[in-house]
């Protein structure tokens, strides 16, 4: 039998012994042997006349430590088939999800037909095929163990992630909520894994310098959010209920008030009040027709929003007509600037609102439809200011 | 050294081989043996050793049984019924390989 000449004392076995503990061996009698294997090389080493020091780091060199872990792997896979298909499933639905997801995303971008159903299907991918077969390939070798909390915040955090992407690529209700849930999972998930790089010794700087860009991501992220939150301009989707109300009041108030101009005869704005009326009319007809061609009534618009696939060919009908809009906007705003008895508030009130930057005609089918509707209220509070102050002023 | 392609499939061979021809053998001892007869032009790594050789009790064709020798546990691999079987075979199959090959190769 071959057996090395010199014998390790027992507190140079545990040297080795505490080195190779390090690697979390879990398949049972692996640990041992390989203990046996490098403390024979280390004897075979002295027995040609080598210190233990010198033979220890020799055996190191020629066997990294580091790869014992592998060795562990590679035997999980030969023996056990289930783990083998684990690590595929791993493998594949990973990249069919990214894939998927990456791909959904740029249709839904350049609002191609497809993007939805893709990323849905991305994300389940990821979601039910590849989390949990992480979490069973990382509870298989063990890694679970040492690292419980931290791997399982890792994944609820990532599963949390893709649902809010999810909800907010398909302009679902409620998206806010789901990110802010998906955002506090993250920040737990930061908090935890900065506790473990600082227990940590290895690679310590690294990890902080990873830790670092994540944190500034996050940071960047929830900072838009919570602008997001504070800003009513970003209620897209919810429709104003006060809208409707808004333009009908006006309305009524501007034909009240021309009313009152073709009764008396007497206004030397006369000219003025009629053109204001016809370029008024003008633009809120050509917003309304564009408004009812991406969705016949408000009812519908809500249906849209709440729709899993939505078809394409609403933002198609938009796109062709949005800069003629975009134009006409313009072209209403110097006309308002150029007309007689501006005052300041108003002059500040068409500034601001009556550009074609302050309006989105361009955006997904909801958005466009409710800043049509901003844009024709605008029209109608301008118009009746206006109004107010060529016949009063 | 005999590159890995070459020895890829008949590591398995030469295991059962020493298995058959010694009682029971330890992973160190196999290691040895192999490099010996081989005039060191075969040395198995540990990522080849290690998986085998659990491979070859999962599928029942060695069995194992663990001896405490200089203050460690040391597991030694014997074959099984079935090992020897397994092993008269393998060992016939890479004899008309290598007769092949050899053919093959004048």
């Amino acid at each position: 039998m071959t057996t090395p000449a010199c014998k390790l004392s027992d507190d140079r076995i545990e040297i080795i012994r505490k080195e190779v503990r390090q690697s979390n061996l879990s398949l049972p009698g692996l640990e041992d042997e390989l203990i046996d294997h490098l403390c024979c090389l280390v004897e075979d080493a002295m027995g040609a006349g080598c210190s233990f020091e010198e033979a220890y780091r020799n055996v190191k060199r020629n066997i990294p430590f580091e790869s014992l872990k592998d060795i562990e792997l590679q035997t999980l896979m030969l023996i056990d088939k289930k783990f083998d298909s684990m690590k595929r499933t791993l493998k594949i639905s990973g990249l069919a999800g990214l894939v998927l997801v990456f791909l959904g995303s740029v249709l839904r971008v350049i609002r191609f037909p497809g993007g939805g159903p893709l990323l849905t299907l991305g994300v389940l991918i990821l979601a039910l095929g590849y989390l949990p077969a992480l979490l069973l390939t990382l509870k298989k070798e063990k890694l679970l163990r040492r690292k419980r909390q931290l791997a399982l915040t890792g994944i609820i955090a990532s599963f949390s992630l893709l649902v809010s992407l999810l909800f907010a690529q398909m302009s679902w209700p409620l998206t806010g909520y789901v990110q802010l849930i998906s955002w506090l999972f993250v920040l737990v998930f930061l908090v935890l894994l900065y506790g473990h790089i600082i227990r940590s010794e290895d690679n310590r700087v690294l990890n902080l310098s990873l830790l670092l860009f994540l944190v500034v991501l996050f940071l960047l992220n929830t900072t838009q959010y919570l602008k997001d939150l504070g800003n009513p301009k970003k209620e897209f989707y919810t429709y104003e209920t006060s809208l409707p109300a808004g333009i009908r009041l006006f309305e009524q108030g501007s034909s009240t008030l021309y009313r009152q101009v073709s009764s008396t005869q007497a206004n030397r704005y006369t000219q003025e009040l009629q053109e204001l009326k016809s370029r008024s009319d003008g633009i809120v007809a050509l917003t309304v027709q564009m408004r009812d061609r991406l969705f016949n009534s408000r009812e519908e618009q809500s249906r849209y929003v709440s729709r899993l696939f939505k078809p394409r060919v609403l933002t198609e009908k938009l796109e062709s007509t949005a800069m003629q809009l975009g134009q006409e906007v313009e072209r209403y705003h110097d006309f308002l600037l150029g007309l007689p008895a501006v005052t300041p508030a108003l002059r500040d009130f068409i500034e601001s609102s009556l550009r074609y930057g302050a309006y989105d005609f361009n955006n997904a089918p909801p958005i466009s439809y409710n800043n049509l509707d901003r844009l024709i209220r605008d029209v109608r509070i301008a118009e009746y200011e206006m109004a107010m102050a060529l016949i009063y002023r | 050294m005999i590159s890995k392609e070459i020895l890829k499939g008949s590591v398995k061979t030469i295991i059962l081989k020493l298995l058959a021809e010694n009682e029971k053998m330890y992973g160190y001892e196999l290691t040895r043996k192999i490099e010996e007869i081989s005039g060191g032009s075969i040395r198995l790594t540990f990522g080849a050793l290690y998986p085998l050789l659990h491979k070859l009790e999962d599928e029942g064709d060695v069995s194992t049984e663990s001896d405490i020798v200089n203050s460690r546990t040391r597991i030694y691999y014997r074959l099984t019924p079935k090992g020897t079987k397994t092993a008269s075979l393998k060992i016939k199959e890479m004899k008309e390989f290598t007769e092949t090959i050899q053919k093959l190769l004048q």
